[in-house]
């Protein structure tokens, strides 16, 4: 099965770079420009991962990562988050949202790449390598 | 004085007993002559006959006159002359000497109300004087006292403090001035300010607040400036070795004239601030120069590639290679500035150190009276680093928040000790609440702030951010992190000589109550109580000198219902106590005895179950006072060091702070009675989970388990 990944974040460069990446290792991209319309997805099919900007016009990531954990059906859904920030603070605040881990900008392609990996496990149909 | 005023009346007095002895001497030499020139007439013819007649007659007459006026003289003189010169000389030494008498006047005297109304002069001079005298030692005392209040105010103050006189020499300065200026050598009464600090600044700010203080004397006459306008002028300038910048304010001391007749200085070292700011510059510098290499480096080989898109494979791939590492030298250079940026933590905002009681039972008033809502503090308490003033602000309007969201009005609060941050937590029974909405509170300007500052401005000034999150039990809290401060949390941590031994008492766990003993330990009301005394040995007239106690309600540590008393223990306390406890005979004289503070004790125990660290040790203590306090603590009792002994499997250090320690309790109170029940308190809630694990779950199991160690442990004793 192939693994299905959400990217939210309102800046289109680095969805592009993330999309281009996702797409490129196997997995189903989506993506979302803000946190009502990253609802919006995950109310039609829950990803297995939502990769999750924290500051977002709207609603931002940490409002997004809390109502995904409020919702039982959406257990399964993991929930990387990304941040301007390089805060330890902002870090406490994501965990304690639910994310089930934070990556700080400026990040590495692989560094994504390999969080991503860790989480969800090895895609399938990689056309990587 | 008495001295000059008897040679003043003796050489008076001898001029007027002169006339007296001559004249009466005269007299009586005419009358004699008067006699013998009568004796010859009758010796001589008619005419010459009455010639010396008539001269004798002129002589008798002349020498009467004269015996006369010397008795006048005489008369005159005992009831006149005399009372004047003794009332003189009286009033003299009376105006003269601090004396308060009546005058000594001679008993015959021609001088009527005179003298009267001088000792009614003299009286009320005596009057005046004393009335100025009481006046004056009361004028100095205030000033005295007025002097203690300065010095005090002075020696408190962080600022530092010289006072000079317009020839800039020091009148007076204060420790913190000494401590910042650091130049032992040249601070001293009465030297020049100017072996101090650099002369320029400061004589130019003293010329600029002279003229406009001439320049307010012309437009406005007669008008008085209050103290607090006093003009003052703020400047910075530096110590004469140029160490130290000092950010300094200047003002006029005045005489109500508006004549000035010095100056006062207060300062701060402003060295850390200018030292934040110049290390703010070079990592702007820095990263301005720094980045600009790579950037260019970057771009011209971006646009090489964009421009040329039929590179040789071979040229492509070494522009490739550029873009990478440059980006790579970016991300690097970034990441060491926005680390550096993170340790500059004090920024220009006032920060200090707060006790987080202290925080919190302001906000507990604020919050009670204003809005009906109601905070329990709970859990060990902590030294948090925050702009109070302003944080109180924020956490009222985020509390009153919760409170309209969820609808309830009883929160506990709690400071909660983290890696890096300490943590303020406010609970609620309930779900947490959603981002979204606390992002909006934290956006709504905050009631009775200038500039409708908002809770997010506030939290950013701290380097703070808030959220929501379950918390165990179906409840949930509002989290906001602050930074720790530099002081250590414990003052002290250990006692510094051995603590006292172990006691136990089979007939402390009884319980009479069979309803009780099957209450979850749980659910329990708990006061737990440390007592600080003279010695080890209650039945050999060691006596209680201090008692504190915390109640535990439902597993909360109700910080903010404790009790704490010093108690007069009669009799002296050993300096080898002392040692234990730092508490004096200073402290406990005027104290309150045992049997005034045990009634208040029970008072705040009610029916709740003591709880003590080594209990039957404290409880013996109880015990011999309860008959003479007319109280008796026949509350259920468990001993905190028996249980947390059980529920350990190894021998290992049972010592209070040791078992605090191994349970994850971080000791924030000094070694105080209060300390020391606090600190068993948070070892209490820990230990109800690990008797829990053990079976132990109600108040008659912790009873029978805590009879059976009993027992163990005295039979390990007797061998």
């Amino acid at each position: 099965m192939v693994r299905s990944v959400l990217i939210v974040d309102d800046e289109p460069n680095i969805v592009r770079s993330l999309q281009f990446l996702m797409t490129k290792a196997g997995y189903d991209v989506r993506v979302a420009r803000d946190g009502e319309q990253a609802l919006d997805e995950i109310a039609k099919t829950p990803p297995d991962l939502v990769l999750l900007d924290a500051m977002m016009p709207k609603r931002d990531g940490f409002d997004v990562c809390q109502t995904i954990r409020a919702n039982p059906r959406w257990a399964g859904v993991r929930v990387i988050m990304l941040t301007a920030k390089g805060r330890d603070i902002e870090r406490e605040k994501g965990m304690a949202m639910g994310a089930d881990d934070y990556i700080t900008k400026p990040f590495s392609t692989k560094e994504v790449m390999a969080q991503v990996g860790k989480v969800l496990g090895p895609a399938e149909g990689s056309r990587n390598e | 004085m008495n001295e000059r005023a008897r040679k003043g009346v003796a050489p008076v007095r001898l001029n007027m007993l002169v006339p007296l002895v001559l004249g009466t001497l005269g007299g009586a030499c005419f009358l004699v002559l008067a006699v013998v020139l009568g004796s010859i007439t009758h010796a001589r013819g008619p005419i010459e006959e009455h010639l010396p007649r008539i001269g004798s007659l002129m002589l008798v007459s002349f020498g009467s006159m004269l015996v006369l006026f010397s008795a006048a003289w005489a008369v005159l003189y005992s009831w006149v002359v005399r009372p004047i010169q003794v009332l003189t000389g009286e009033a003299e030494t009376l105006a003269l000497t601090q004396q308060s008498r009546g005058l000594l006047m001679p008993c015959r005297h021609a001088l009527e109300r005179l003298p009267r109304a001088v000792e009614q002069l003299a009286q009320k001079l005596a009057a005046a004087r004393a009335g100025t005298a009481e006046a004056i030692a009361g004028a100095t005392q205030r000033a005295e006292e007025q002097k203690r209040w300065l010095e005090a105010i002075l020696l408190d103050l962080t600022e530092g403090i010289i006072v000079c006189n317009l020839e800039h020499r020091i009148l007076l300065y204060n420790q913190a001035a000494a401590r910042i200026l650091n130049m032992r050598d040249a601070l001293g009464l009465g030297r020049s300010l100017f072996g101090l600090l650099t002369g320029e600044p400061v004589l130019q700010t003293l010329e600029l607040l002279q003229q406009a203080g001439q320049a307010a004397g012309k437009t406005g006459p007669g008008a008085v400036q209050p103290a607090s306008e006093q003009p003052s002028h703020r400047f910075v300038c530096a110590t004469v070795d140029v160490g130290t910048l000092l950010e300094t304010r200047l003002s006029l001391v005045r005489q109500p004239s508006g004549a000035a007749t010095g100056y006062v200085l207060s300062f701060a070292d402003i060295g850390p601030q200018i030292e934040n700011l110049a290390l703010r510059d070079a990592i702007l510098r820095e990263t301005m120069v720094e980045w600009r290499r790579p950037l260019a480096n970057l771009r011209a080989a971006a646009e090489t590639l964009f421009a040329n898109p039929a590179l040789k494979d071979a040229d492509r791939a070494a522009f490739e290679e550029i873009i990478a590492k440059e980006v790579e030298t970016l991300n690097d250079r970034f990441l060491e500035v926005s680390r550096r940026y993170e340790r500059l933590t004090a920024g220009p905002w006032p920060m200090s150190d707060i006790h987080s009681l202290d925080l919190f039972r302001v906000l507990q008033r604020h919050l009670s009276e204003n809005d009906g809502i109601e905070l329990t503090l709970v859990g060990m308490p902590l030294w948090l680093q925050a702009d109070s003033h302003s944080l109180i602000l924020a956490l009222e309007h985020l509390v009153r928040a919760v409170a309209n969201y969820t609808g309830k009005s009883a929160f506990d609060i709690e400071a909660l000790p983290g890696e890096n941050y300490g943590y303020v937590e406010v609970a609620w029974e309930g779900a947490p609440v959603p981002s979204a909405a606390i992002e909006s509170w934290l956006d709504e300007p905050l009631k009775g702030t200038i500039a409708n500052r908002k809770a997010r401005q506030i939290l950013e000034r701290h380097g703070s951010d808030l959220w929501s999150k379950p918390r165990g039990d179906g409840g949930a809290c509002l989290r906001l992190p602050l930074r720790l401060p530099e002081r250590p949390q414990i003052v002290s941590i250990e006692p510094p000589v051995a603590p006292r031994p172990e006691y136990y008492d089979f007939d402390l766990f009884k319980v009479a109550d069979t309803a009780l003993a099957d209450t979850p330990l749980k659910k329990l009301r708990y006061v737990v109580f440390d007592t600080e005394t003279t010695g080890i040995r209650p039945s050999e007239g060691d006596e209680i000198i201090a008692i504190a106690a915390v109640r535990i309600v439902n597993g909360r540590i109700l910080t903010g219902e404790t009790f704490e008393r010093f108690v007069n223990p009669g009799r002296s306390i050993p300096a080898a106590s002392v040692r234990i406890h730092g508490i004096t005979e200073d402290t406990t004289r005027d104290k309150p005895p045992a049997r005034i503070v045990l009634p208040q004790f029970k008072n705040f125990v009610g029916d709740g179950v003591l709880i003590a660290w080594n209990a039957a040790f404290d409880m013996r203590f109880l015990e011999l006072k309860q008959d003479e306090a007319g109280v008796r603590f026949d509350n259920p009792v468990l001993d905190a060091l028996l249980l947390s002994i059980y529920v350990s499997d190894e021998p290992i250090n049972h010592s209070l702070m040791a078992t605090a320690e191994r349970l994850g309790v971080v000791v924030t109170g000094r070694h105080t009675a209060l300390g020391d029940a606090m600190t068993t308190a948070a070892i209490w809630v820990r230990l109800l989970d690990l008797l829990a694990a053990r079976g132990i779950r109600t108040l008659g199991q912790a009873f029978r388990i805590s009879s059976r160690l009993v027992a163990e442990r005295r039979q390990l004793a007797q061998f």
